[in-house]
């Protein structure tokens, strides 16, 4: 008797919650805004692509996110993290983390460029072709004010893709290098924008 | 009564407790401790590990021994890290340390102890390294003023240094202006230097003093009351000198050095206090206060001046559950927090979260059999105080899991999902809400131990909603169908197989009738396939194929009142085949080869147009495990992976691979 009572309350109580609005989302502002290409993630290379067109772009932060693995880790450049010590500031770089710092990025920047000039080595593909990794040589123009007067950004970067069991490819780890240009990396611009979270 | 009084006092005390300490974070770096099982003899490890892209070399020893009221450890290590895909890259870092305790009596104990770290990156045009020395001496002492009452208290001194030095080349040349005085200090002009590289030394040196109580008090059987709380105080001195050189505006090498020297209160206090109470039913309560408060300033060496970084946490945390029959569940847990951080100079990056969550739960497990849950989780979560991103975050979810084994061979389960994650910021810009729901029911038939097959249903729908015009453009509905199954079947006791399926078909449609172009449709079917045989006890093989067909192109409709109709825009296979060998010919080693061909054949309709790509893939390797000599261990695994792509044209990149991935440790105890 009890445990039917608990079954009708348990039952009660979805149904109360789920009509509550507490699932409700909020009706869109009107007017229209710029609209991104945002490739379905097939393949790498539409990651790739949609990751150099969105990335610190306000209207495309959704399509940028949507490429990251839930597993997703950011690894700075080793000197990136001894030169923030005692500060952690790169400790648990976790999806949430790249998601919120690529937001308030967007909303900073005035100006940007994001290119991978070249692969500096050869990719590394598993057994059963599920796991990629790219390593990149890359470098970034960004105008915004909390990283004046630095504008360009060069390193190198070995991205890790995952094809998932929906077929789709999403990125799992981003490993930052620095390379002798003596540049900041693309990681020191992260360090910047990441807020206390 | 006196519990209740003690409660109050013991939570005041909490909220209003004093102590203080520096908050230090050790450099991230390879691991170097030994473990000493053996006391009173010498470990010593050597590893190394090498992957695709970085080979490391640890060494490390260790000593442990005890003698009457005596214990002494020591350890050492060094590791060294190449990057082997960049040149010149590299960690290195070393270790040394060890404890002294001597127990005065049975509820006295002084200890020594000492930690000397060493941490440096390179590359080839710069180089950084941080070099951290502890010594501490510390004693305990422990007393149970009540049978029911035990209190003990650690005071603690401790020796720090820390030397810092980096060596950076700017890459692009830095504007620097120096004001130019005369010999009566009286400024004469200012001068243009621009600076190509920055050389930067630090030395702190401090004593750090540390007090930690702890107290765990039944004053009656159901109740249990525990307090705790730690603190340390430190004020370092730093000399910093800052180098940086350059050239002046007619290219005349220059260098300037500034030379700081200032000190650095740091403060940390922590505390923490729990009453729980477990009664019949299943019944137990847990109410939590915490406290943590710290100040520190320290030099950043980006922005070459000195930080100060104060944080401020407290938390309230009170959970209660009850059992109302047998396998029934109630479990509600409520959680506040607020966390401030501060700095002085890198403002952008102080912020002020205050955290609110209810979670409740019923769960209903009478048996193995039978399992049955529902959650319901609220999370509030406010930013304040930051440059950017300042507003709110609301997070809410409810999931419904149930399960049920109808009998011996079959049973089913269910499982459901739906959350809202708000985004609200004070700059609208960024608001976004996210409503995602999911389901899945199954069933799972056992035939035999070895025979048995599962299959699942699935459907779930992602709607991500930019509240904002100029990123609203953009919403749109992901919605994904599958089905999945897994079949295991045993032909007999040496052979097995298992296949598992799945097809899969994700929509992506635009909010906006505009967008109608945009909405696209991708399918996936997926088989996956592997054989194990164990011909005999010293070789195993198997055999593994997967396939792979997925197709995408747009989903739209021709008018405003037709049915969305499929083009497909490509078409793609992929198929692996690897078969592996194991051989076993002695005891804790294990040879292998695992030889696999991946096809991957791409249509393009439109274009009509075929891309087929072979590659080859070669694994050899070994495995070890074997104690050498009684007092030795050697384990780990080498293997050798080369792979390449089939040229379809004579000057196609064969994208070859050709690695070594290791890990071998070698322990031996003297």
């Amino acid at each position: 008797m009890r445990r039917g009572i608990a079954a009708v309350l348990s039952l009660l109580t979805v149904v109360l919650v789920s009509g509550c609005g507490l699932f409700d989302t909020r009706p869109v502002r009107p007017g229209t805004g710029p609209v991104v290409t945002c490739l379905t993630p097939n393949t790498v290379d539409a990651v790739v692509s949609n990751v150099l067109d969105q990335y610190a772009v306000l209207a495309g932060i959704t399509c940028y996110t949507a490429m990251l693995d839930t597993s997703f880790a950011f690894h700075p450049d080793p000197s990136d993290s001894l030169d923030a010590l005692p500060d952690t500031v790169f400790a648990h770089w976790t999806r949430d983390v790249e998601v919120r710092d690529a937001s308030t990025m967007a909303a900073n920047v005035t100006f940007r460029i994001v290119a991978f000039d070249s692969l500096y080595a050869p990719t590394v593909i598993s057994p059963d072709q599920r796991t990629q990794t790219r390593f990149y040589a890359y470098h970034l123009i960004v105008h915004a004010s909390q990283v004046a007067p630095d504008t360009l950004f060069q390193g190198r970067a070995d991205i890790t893709f995952f094809q998932g069991s929906d077929a789709q490819w999403h990125v799992t780890q981003w490993i930052d290098r620095r390379d002798a240009s003596g540049l900041r990396t693309w990681g020191y611009l992260r360090r910047v924008y990441r807020v206390g979270f | 009564m006196k519990a209740t009084l003690f409660l109050a006092a013991l939570f005041s005390f909490v909220l209003s407790t004093e102590v203080s300490a520096q908050v230090t974070d050790v450099p991230a770096a390879t691991d170097t401790t030994v473990t000493i099982a053996n006391p009173g003899k010498v470990v010593w490890d050597t590893s190394y590990a090498r992957d695709v892209s970085s080979g490391t070399w640890t060494q490390g020893l260790g000593y442990g021994i005890q003698r009457g009221r005596v214990t002494l450890t020591a350890n050492g290590g060094f590791a060294r890290q190449d990057l082997l895909k960049g040149q010149g890259l590299g960690v290195d870092n070393g270790s040394f340390g060890g404890q002294l305790d001597y127990s005065l009596t049975r509820h006295w104990l002084m200890s020594m102890s000492g930690t000397f770290n060493s941490i440096g990156t390179r590359d080839l045009i710069s180089h950084g390294s941080q070099r951290q020395n502890r010594l501490r001496l510390s004693t305990r002492y422990s007393v149970s003023p009540l049978r029911v009452m035990k209190v003990w208290a650690v005071l603690s001194t401790e020796a720090q240094q820390d030397h810092g030095l980096t060596v950076r080349p700017l890459g692009q040349e830095e504007v620097r202006l120096l004001t130019r005085y005369n010999a009566a200090g009286e400024s004469t002009g200012v001068d243009s230097f621009f600076v190509h590289d920055h050389r930067d030394s630090t030395y702190m040196s401090a004593r750090q003093d540390g007090l930690t109580f702890n107290m765990d008090w039944r004053p009656r059987t159901q109740w249990m009351i525990t307090a705790d709380a730690v603190g340390t105080r430190v004020n370092p001195k730093t000399r910093s000198q800052l180098r940086d050189f350059g050239r002046s505006v007619d290219g005349t090498p220059l260098e300037v050095s500034d030379r700081t020297t200032f000190e650095s209160p740091n403060q940390y206090e922590a505390s923490h206090a729990q009453a729980s109470y477990t009664g019949r039913n299943g019944w137990n309560a847990v109410l939590a206060l915490k406290r943590v408060k710290s100040s520190q300033q320290y030099f950043d060496k980006l922005i070459r001046n000195q930080e100060h970084q104060s944080f401020d946490q407290r938390g309230a945390n009170a959970h209660a559950q009850y059992m109302p029959f047998r396998g029934g569940l109630v479990y509600v847990e409520g959680t506040l927090e607020r966390s401030l951080s501060e700095y002085l100079l890198r403002a952008n990056r102080n912020n002020l979260v205050s955290t609110r969550t209810l979670h409740s739960l019923f769960s209903y497990n009478p048996s193995g059999a039978t399992r049955a849950s529902v959650d319901l989780l609220l999370d509030h979560k406010d930013n304040e105080r930051q440059a950017t991103g300042n507003g709110r975050t609301i997070t809410h979810a409810l999931a419904v899991n149930g399960a049920r084994r109808l009998n011996t061979r079959l049973g089913v389960d269910l499982t459901s999902n739906v959350s809202l994650t708000s985004y609200q910021y004070q700059d609208q810009t960024l608001d976004q809400d996210n409503l995602r729901t999911y389901a899945n029911l199954g069933g799972v038939c056992v035939v035999s131990e070895r025979c048995s097959t599962f299959v699942h249903l699935s459907a779930s729908r992602g709607h991500s909603i930019a509240i904002d015009p100029t990123r609203s453009a953009n919403n749109n509905v992901q919605t994904t169908y599958q089905v999945d199954s897994q079949i295991k079947f045993g032909l007999n006791s040496r052979i097995n197989l298992y296949q598992s399926y799945l097809i899969n078909a994700v929509y992506q449609i635009y909010d906006d009738e505009n967008a109608e172009s945009r909405n696209v449709l991708s399918r996936i079917k997926r088989v996956d396939t592997t054989i194990s045989d164990s011909l005999f006890t010293q070789v195993t093989f198997q055999l593994v194929h997967n396939f792979l067909f997925r197709d995408s192109g747009s989903f739209t409709r021709a008018a405003p009142d037709e049915a969305r109709e499929y083009a497909v825009g490509n078409e793609t296979y992929q198929q692996t085949l690897a078969a592996t060998m194991n051989i076993y010919p002695a005891e804790g080693i294990n040879l292998f080869a695992t030889q696999s061909l991946g096809n991957l054949k791409t249509h393009l309709p439109v274009q009509n147009t075929r891309l087929v790509s072979n590659r080859w893939n070669l694994i050899l390797g070994a495995t070890v495990q074997r104690t050498i000599g009684g007092s030795a261990l050697l384990q780990g695994s080498v293997q050798h992976i080369n792979a390449y792509t089939e040229r379809r044209k004579p000057d196609d990149p064969l994208n070859e691979q050709n690695d070594w991935i290791a890990g071998l440790t070698f322990h031996k105890e003297f």
